[in-house]
């Protein structure tokens, strides 16, 4: 017994033996082979049910982004050639359905005998697919022919709202946009196929099934946006301009409704230059440089650059004075032209001087002397206190990504030439997108609402995942102010600088702003407007900012932001349901205007620092 | 058998403890491992499919201390007590009790029992979740060639002797393998080397290996449901990528001689199925290499031999047989496993002892290791007795 035993164990370990030699040879072998087979398991398609990317949505329901199932066909030669009675009825069924020459694939067997994974035909309408496998059942010998099933994301509107939207990369994954910041809900969980063989010594065949992606519903608008698009295009093909950035938004809820730029790219095919370059420049280029190029076609100027508000931003500054009592609308403010302060003297964008002015005319004229007596009056904790309040210098948390903070001058560097040179928006940077969530505040009665791009997540079969309900975050300033400053604006339009914005039949209200860039001895400027409709019953927010106008008779004035604002209200306010009105009864209080104010307009000047100020 | 036991006591002059302390501590190693090696393996999938990455761990855990207290408990009972008539059970002796309670829970699972996998040899209990009763079958099988054997061990030495022994346990190897024929098979494999090794004359295991030899050819290769399965253990990529044999030996050769790493591995994200319960060899290859493979298999050989010393040291017959059967037991499903995960042999269903994920398959095999535990401790009483 003792024996055997011994016997046995030695038995057991000569198979031990022989199968760590296995092991060791499976791994001499295949080593390489297997464990890259490991590797690119990514492409192994045959085990994987690939799940659905979500779509995208406008508000109103129409598909901005969706995902299309395509078949591949792949050919396993491998496969075919392992019988000889195998090559015949599959090339037969190649030929019948797909109208294949069979030399053609008998060819292609022939030189990759070994291979078993040829993608033959990309793009096979589904109708063959099936008509091939329903052959395919009742000819048992027609193997090594599969069809791979692929997502392709397709934008039906190719340009429309890219950088809002953003693309997905080849292999499924978001890039810039909405892509990318809500690529997890997006994307969904790929499902498998598996064999397996059961102690019964039976193959099963397991399927775990994908859950397919969430799918968005955004904010945005088809219709504004597509105006918004024309316009600026418009503009482009007659002006032209280095950068434009325009945004919609409703101003009761932080709903974009609309966010353009100029450099709209095709979502369909993100990565040609070729729209933006001609050839011979493209050949010029190297990989870096078109990398390069790449990026700031794709990079969302509305979110991701900043640059100083310039007059626009007066109206925060009167806002907050006046929500701290620092200044009353009954004040009244001197302006001679020019401000000396801390040894500078700062011009005003009236060389004459605008003579005296109610608080309302200082943003009617946009006198830059008034602004620098508020803000002295306000002080600069009070002032920097109200910046933090209205969102600057931090991101405002819009749900895209790439979005900046902007800089604000720290509140230790607030001294009394940086607070009134802040006064009316220079020496300091903001993004777009912050200037018109802090308007949408000012003027919808002092609610601060964090913009945003995406309404509800619903699950693919409509099951909602989340809303965004609550994006209301803080007061800013009271309905008092509030009320002043849409009416002060009103007249600004009316009878102000920014009288190009008017639209017959509507009361509209907007700040005009100009400010020049550095160095500020380029003489280049970026001009913006900021408008709003109806003043008594506000709807909508447009805030237009322009880069750099090419046309030097207008690169300092601020009329193409006014002009272009104009005929995008003149189109979006009838769709929103807001109609022109043949006489309009509005009247605003007069006593907010002195009557003595210099009719010589000064209408587009642009604001002048002294040289050397800020550099 | 006699003339061994007393030949060998007057050698051993220490008294040792009353446990095969080393035993022990070998199959704790090789459960808490395996439970090291779950936990690694499931994680991810638990967490994505049962938000719970612990479920696979927390449940194997579970079923690790039950096994090791049936082990301790069946350590103390005496192992001659399933052989012996009990007045209580009307002189009848337990074997044949649990023979017959073996035929019928086979039956019952042949007739009705729960669909898990596509084939139905499981029944559920409650949370505990599914019992196999072909597990606990393995148990009964071995103690009842032990105990035929050693009631005949003289007609054992001829043809007919197998047989007999054979025509007795053919009713439990026919209803096991007409559910699960790989147990059946590694049942066989248990009676042929009981008697094997009972046998003083041995000639005629010649044709019992050719018989065993001809039956696995004909289940193999002539059966038509399986010569499919055949060609994808000849070509393994080329037939069904997607299948657990293919992606296992991927997961093998890509692991190399010291692994990528314990919990590195990127074949048990899902591409394996069944990874944590017949398949977890292929990833301790991926993860530990091959030197973590072949430290495995030593951990398994140490135990194996202790059990060979078991079982020569065992005072009767008997006992040496069960510790024998326990022995093949282990031994026949670690080598089936590893060489089905090789693609050495074609596939089929075989759990690796102590470290696969299954709750029947640890507790049958603590208690298998409880009833070689008390082999060993009787052998160790009697000579303490010997010696005073």
């Amino acid at each position: 017994m003792k024996r055997s035993l011994y016997l046995v164990f030695f038995v057991i370990l000569v198979f031990s033996g022989f199968l760590i030699g296995r092991l060791v040879y499976l791994n001499n072998v295949n080593g390489d082979r297997y464990a890259k087979a490991v590797l690119s398991q990514q492409s192994y398609t045959s085990s994987v049910i690939k799940a659905e990317r979500g779509k995208i949505y406008d508000r109103n329901g129409i598909i901005l982004a969706r995902s299309e199932k395509k078949y591949n066909m792949v050919i396993d030669p491998a496969v075919i050639l392992s019988k000889d009675y195998y090559v015949k009825p599959t090339l037969t069924a190649l030929e019948e359905i797909f109208g294949y020459p069979p030399e053609v694939i008998r060819e292609l067997v022939d030189d990759n005998p070994k291979s078993s994974y040829i993608v033959y035909e990309k793009d096979v309408p589904y109708s063959k697919v099936s008509a091939f496998n329903s052959y395919k059942s009742s000819h048992k010998f027609v193997v090594g022919v599969w069809f791979e099933e692929e997502f392709e994301r397709v934008y039906p509107y190719s340009t429309l709202a890219s950088h809002v939207i953003g693309f997905t990369t080849k292999a499924g994954v978001g890039s810039y946009g909405l892509e990318e910041y809500y690529d997890e809900e997006l994307t969904g969980v790929d499902g498998q196929t598996g064999g397996y063989y059961d102690s019964e010594l039976n193959s099963t065949k397991i399927i775990k099934d994908a859950i397919d992606g969430n799918d968005l519903y955004s904010t945005l608008d088809y219709n504004i946006q597509t105006v918004v698009e024309e316009k600026v295009s418009d503009f482009i093909e007659n002006t032209g301009c280095k950068n434009i950035g325009v945004i919609v938004m409703d101003p009761n809820s932080g709903d974009i409704l609309s966010m353009a730029s100029n450099r709209e790219y095709d979502l369909n095919n993100p990565r040609s230059l070729d729209e933006f370059y001609d050839a011979t420049e493209l050949e010029a280029m190297d990989d870096q440089k078109k990398l390069n190029a790449l990026y700031s076609v794709w990079r969302n100027f509305c979110v991701s650059d900043s640059y100083e508000p310039g007059s626009t931003f007066k109206t925060i500054t009167v806002a907050s004075a006046l929500e701290e009592d620092a200044v009353l609308t009954t004040d009244s403010f001197t302006c001679n032209g020019y401000t000396e302060i801390g040894g500078w003297r700062i011009g005003c964008n009236n060389k004459n001087g605008h003579g005296n002015l109610s608080l309302a005319q200082s943003l009617m004229k946009s006198c830059n002397c008034a602004l620098m007596e508020i803000a002295a009056k306000l002080g600069p904790d009070k002032f920097f206190e109200y910046q933090k309040r209205f969102g600057f210098g931090k991101k405002t948390g819009i749900d895209i990504v790439g979005e900046t903070t902007g800089i604000v001058i720290s509140r230790d560097k607030l001294n009394p030439t940086e607070l009134a040179t802040s006064s009316f928006g220079t020496t300091f940077n903001v993004s777009m997108i912050q200037m018109a969530a802090a308007y949408s505040s000012i003027v919808n009665g002092g609610t601060y609402y964090t913009p945003h791009l995406v309404k509800e997540i619903r699950t693919s079969r409509g099951g909602m995942v989340s809303v965004s309900d609550d994006t209301a975050i803080r007061e800013t300033v009271s309905r008092t102010t509030s009320e002043f400053i849409r009416n002060a604006l009103y007249m600004t339009v009316e009878s102000g600088t920014a009288t190009p914005a008017k639209v017959e039949g509507y009361l509209i209200g907007g700040k005009t702003g100009t400010a020049q860039k550095r160095p500020r001895d380029e003489k280049k400027y970026v001009v913006s407007f900021a408008g709003f409709a109806p003043v008594n019953d506000l709807q909508v927010l447009v805030y237009i900012v322009i880069d750099e106008v090419y046309d030097q008779a207008l690169s300092g004035s601020s009329s193409p932001a006014t002009r272009m604002c104009a005929s995008i209200m003149k189109e979006i306010l009838p769709y929103l349901g807001v109609y022109p009105d043949g006489d309009i009864e509005y009247t605003v209080n007069l006593d907010l205007l002195i009557d003595d104010y210099d009719e010589e307009g000064d209408e587009g000047n642009p604001d002048v620092l002294p040289d050397g100020l800020d550099e | 058998m006699e003339e061994n036991s007393s030949g060998r006591s007057d050698k051993v002059r220490i008294v040792r403890s009353n446990y095969d302390i080393v035993l022990i501590m070998l199959v704790v190693l090789l459960s808490v491992f395996g439970l090291v090696m779950i936990y690694s393996i499931s994680s991810y999938n638990a967490a994505r499919y049962y938000n719970n990455a612990n479920l696979y761990f927390e449940r194997q855990g579970l079923f690790l201390v039950i096994g090791l207290v049936m082990m301790l408990v069946v350590s103390m009972i005496d192992y001659h007590i399933y052989i012996r008539p009990l007045k209580w059970l009307f002189g009848i002796r337990p074997i044949w009790l649990l023979y017959v309670m073996c035929l019928g829970l086979q039956l019952y699972v042949l007739l009705n029992g729960y669909e898990a996998g596509g084939s139905s040899r499981w029944i559920r209990i409650g949370s505990l979740g599914n019992f196999q009763p072909s597990e606990l079958t393995k148990i009964c099988f071995i103690l009842l060639v032990a105990y035929l054997v050693q009631t005949v061990p003289n007609r054992i030495n001829y043809f007919y002797g197998f047989i007999a022994v054979s025509i007795f346990m053919l009713p439990l190897l026919v209803l096991v393998a007409l559910q699960n024929l790989s147990t059946a098979i590694i049942m066989a494999g248990i009676m042929g080397v009981i008697c094997f090794v009972a046998a003083r004359k041995k000639g005629y295991f010649v044709i019992v290996l050719a018989m065993m030899a001809v039956f696995l050819v004909f289940f193999a290769f002539v059966a038509d449901y399986r010569a499919s399965r055949i060609e994808s253990w000849l070509h393994p990529e080329t037939v069904d990528p997607g299948s657990q044999i293919t992606q296992g030996l991927y997961a093998i050769a890509s692991g190399g001689l010291w692994g990528k790493g314990l919990g590195e591995s990127i074949q048990k994200l899902g591409r394996i199925n069944e990874v944590h319960t017949d398949m977890i060899f292929t990833v301790i290859c991926e993860e530990l290499g091959i030197i973590g493979a072949i430290m495995v298999l030593a951990v398994f050989l140490m135990l194996l031999w202790r059990l060979l010393l078991i079982a020569v040291n065992a005072p009767d017959m008997f006992g040496g047989l069960v510790a024998t059967g326990v022995l093949t037991h282990i031994a026949a499903q670690v080598l089936l496993n590893i060489a089905v995960v090789t693609s050495t042999i074609p596939a089929t269903g075989i759990p690796f002892p102590f470290i696969s994920y299954g709750g029947s398959s640890l507790t049958v095999l603590m208690t298998e290791m409880g009833i070689a535990l008390s082999v060993s401790k009787y052998t160790n009483r009697e000579r303490a007795t010997d010696e005073s």
